[in-house]
């Protein structure tokens, strides 16, 4: 299963601008992730935003989303850094500890991590193709 | 159809277009050296971090005295074992990127034990998730592992190292090389890339640019080399081919199409276009791709026909050719016109020193061929098979320059009366001296001065020689003028001149004008001729017989006498209708109150058969040549 699901990223990789393919991972996320509300997402990075409202129900507002890509935290309401927050860097999980997972490069390949307990926290369950990106705590 | 090809026009093409593939070959070997230099730097870094990875799993078990995975992992939980084995590593290569060790937790998932990176710094025992086949290959294999990164940005090769004690592997030493080696390799190699890029492409374009030019030069070669008419080659190929022609392989022909001045009179210009057109289709059916046809002028064609194999090809193609010619049909608005060729063919031009004596073989076998009644082949330079030399033809040139010289003579044949046995005048016979003696005959220069300055200056002089001679003299002389002669205000200004004073000599001059001369303008001719009556002169038609003047026009040129045409005379004894025809000409003369002179009498039969038939005067060699002298006036024919 991890392996099928880094050739996808890697194919992925292959064909896809950079910015395509962060969309494109992130939306595939987002598909294999499950909450007790509709899935409605919100990133403070424009562009991603953009490239993901092709694939995936976005808003414009963060107020009416239910899960937010934050690249930023700066850029956010504090409003919105309440709801499920999935982050873009690796650091970012320490500074938000409501953030349940990240998506990052890491020495020009492709990382995801999902916290376990903050999931459990934030009622998300993910589906058996993320399993492997599963860890316990931040290192 | 440019059938001979100069071999040394293609040199520079090939020269240049083997040039091109010799660049091609020498950027492609710089491309391979490139990629050569490259693999021996790869290896040379490898074989460097190769030894460095040894010396640190060394250390790793004899220092810090590591016997498994987790002996790896409690060393490196402690930040300052990090700190101190990150600086020992720090002094390798500065091409690294990313230097780190990774270990396999229990979930089978890589985990940063240590990064030396000075950029994008991993945490201690965060997951890494890679998905490179190698990272398993290396725990088959226990040996070291090259990934070449093609697809993650600015790195060019992962270099992945087993750290192994006691044969199991505890860790993997893992460093990135980014693209800056290369990128320095490439710097020094683009500026040489790029030259022989553009030597290529610049020769390129000029093998294309010569191909484009070769293209254009034989495009207008063919049309150079090509008659617009007949499509065949012009003499201007004969020129071109002329130096690789090798006379040993080549019959050479003359061919010409028989009577084709009076097809283009009777039919028109455009008819002769058509019987030119359609008998050089005849020619190139008729002859082999190994044959050169060619225009040589008018209805005039050279044959150069190929003999290597087989002499007698070349009489087998002229007669294929003479047999196709008359058997066409020649259709031209409705009417049929006939059509016949007359060839000399030369079978062995190798005998002549050069391609132009050759030729000129040729044309005195054509010029055999129409003497003796067209529409055949000969071989030889005598009908009778003998080897007579027949001069060449002359030009403006050879006229010009005998004028100067006054290598210009008459010769004078008898006109006789066999009633009376007596010479009534003479008929003055233009001739050339050439400067070795020999004597020329007007058959070899008048036909190529017509209608030229030369001409009408011969003629002049004739005239004044001929006058000078008999006008002390007691008979008469005939002078030849063709039509354009009469009308020439020069040549009438010169005889007013000569015989307005002098009635006399005026009246023992006669000009004889040919019937078959193309008469564009019958009263313009009359009001000449009235002129010279007035002077005293008289007119004779001459070769009655050959041309197609009808007798109205005959009669209304008010001739004084009418000689018979030698092509109807000379059969006389043996041909009834010539007979016939010549007999009717006397009468249909006596009615129109002209005497009749009959010429190339040449033998005792015709002489007695024209006594019978009644003609007033007989001339030819029977009765005497035509000398420089005039003859005594009384002589009795030996019949």
């Amino acid at each position: 299963m991890r392996i099928l699901l880094l050739v996808f990223i890697f194919t992925l990789s292959l064909f896809g601008d950079s910015l395509g393919l962060e969309a494109k991972i992130i939306s595939f996320i987002v598909d294999n992730i499950s909450t007790n509300q509709e899935k409605i997402v919100f990133s403070d990075d424009t562009a991603l935003l953009n490239k993901l409202s092709q694939t995936t129900k976005t808003t414009q507002l963060c107020q009416n989303a239910s899960i937010i890509i934050v690249k930023d935290k700066q850029h956010l309401k504090q409003e919105c850094l309440k709801k499920k927050l999935f982050v873009l860097d690796y650091d970012c999980l320490e500074k938000l500890p409501t953030s349940f997972g990240a998506f990052f490069f890491k020495k020009g390949r492709v990382n995801i991590v999902f916290i376990e307990p903050r999931l459990e926290k934030e009622n998300i369950k993910i589906s058996n193709k993320l399993q492997p990106y599963l860890e316990e705590r931040i290192w | 159809m440019v059938k001979v090809i100069q071999p040394k026009h293609f040199l520079v093409p090939i020269g240049l277009f083997l040039l091109a593939l010799f660049f091609v070959y020498v950027y492609y070997s710089a491309i391979k050296s490139k990629e050569n230099i490259y693999s021996i730097i790869e290896n040379d870094m490898i074989s460097e971090y190769q030894e460095l990875f040894e010396n640190f799993n060394k250390y790793l078990v004899n220092k810090h005295n590591i016997k498994n995975k987790k002996d790896l992992l409690l060393l490196f939980q402690d930040k300052k074992n990090r700190d101190a084995t990150e600086e020992f590593l720090s002094l390798s290569s500065k091409n690294i990127k990313y230097l780190y060790i990774l270990q396999k937790d229990s979930k089978g998932r890589f985990r940063f034990l240590l990064d030396a990176s000075k950029t994008d710094k991993a945490r201690f025992y965060q997951k890494f998730d890679v998905d490179d086949q190698k990272y398993k290959t290396i725990y088959k294999t226990h040996k070291p592992q090259v990934i070449h990164q093609a697809h993650i940005d600015s790195l060019y090769l992962t270099y992945l190292y087993p750290l192994e004690v006691d044969g199991k592997i505890i860790g993997i030493a893992n460093i990135d090389i980014d693209t800056s080696f290369k990128k320095e390799i490439a710097k020094l190699i683009t500026p040489y890339e790029l030259l022989f890029q553009a030597i290529v492409i610049f020769i390129i374009l000029i093998v294309v640019l010569i191909i484009f030019q070769f293209f254009y030069y034989y495009k207008s070669r063919h049309k150079l080399f090509s008659d617009p008419l007949t499509k065949l080659f012009n003499r201007h190929y004969l020129k071109e081919i002329v130096e690789y022609l090798n006379l040993n392989n080549y019959a050479i022909a003359m061919l010409d199409l028989d009577k084709f001045k009076t097809i283009n009179d009777v039919y028109g210009h455009d008819a002769g276009d058509y019987v030119l057109q359609q008998s050089a289709k005849i020619f190139k059916n008729s002859i082999r791709d190994s044959d050169i046809m060619i225009r040589y002028g008018g209805e005039e064609f050279l044959l150069l026909i190929y003999t290597r194999h087989e002499k007698t090809n070349a009489l087998e193609v002229c007669e294929r050719i003479r047999t196709n010619i008359e058997d066409y049909e020649f259709n031209y608005s409705d009417q049929t016109i006939d059509v016949t060729v007359s060839i000399g063919l030369n079978l062995s031009p190798v005998e002549s020193k050069t391609i132009d004596n050759a030729i000129k073989v040729a044309d005195q076998k054509l010029y055999i061929a129409k003497q003796n009644g067209r529409n055949m082949i000969v071989t030889t330079l005598s009908h009778q098979g003998e080897s007579k030399l027949i001069p060449e033809k002359k030009g403006v040139d050879f006229v010009k320059h005998a004028i100067f010289d006054n290598r210009v003579l008459c010769f004078y044949q008898p006109i006789y009366d066999p009633k009376t046995s007596q010479i009534v005048k003479y008929e003055a016979l233009v001739r050339i001296k050439e400067k070795d003696g020999k004597i020329v005959s007007p058959f070899f220069f008048m036909p190529n001065i017509e209608h030229t300055n030369i001409h009408y200056k011969i003629t002049k002089l004739i005239i004044s020689m001929v006058l000078d001679k008999f006008e002390n003299e007691k008979l008469g002389v005939s002078i030849n003028l063709n039509y354009s002669d009469f009308i020439n205000k020069d040549i009438l200004k010169l005889i007013e001149e000569r015989l307005s004073g002098n009635k006399e000599l005026a009246s023992r001059i006669t000009f004889e004008i040919l019937e078959s001369d193309e008469i564009e303008n019958i009263t313009l001719l009359q009001t000449k001729i009235e002129k010279l009556h007035s002077l005293g002169c008289h007119i004779s038609i001459d070769d009655f017989g050959s041309g197609y003047s009808n007798f109205k026009t005959v009669l209304d040129m008010e001739a004084d006498f009418l000689k018979i045409d030698g092509s109807l005379v000379k059969n006389i004894a043996i041909n009834q209708k010539d007979c016939k025809v010549v007999s009717n000409i006397i009468n249909f003369a006596k009615d129109a109150n002209m005497k009749t002179i009959a010429e190339f009498v040449h033998s005792k039969e015709v002489y007695e058969k024209l006594v019978e038939l009644d003609v007033d005067y007989m001339q030819g060699y029977f009765i005497a040549e035509p000398q420089p002298q005039l003859k005594e006036a009384s002589f009795k024919v030996d019949v």
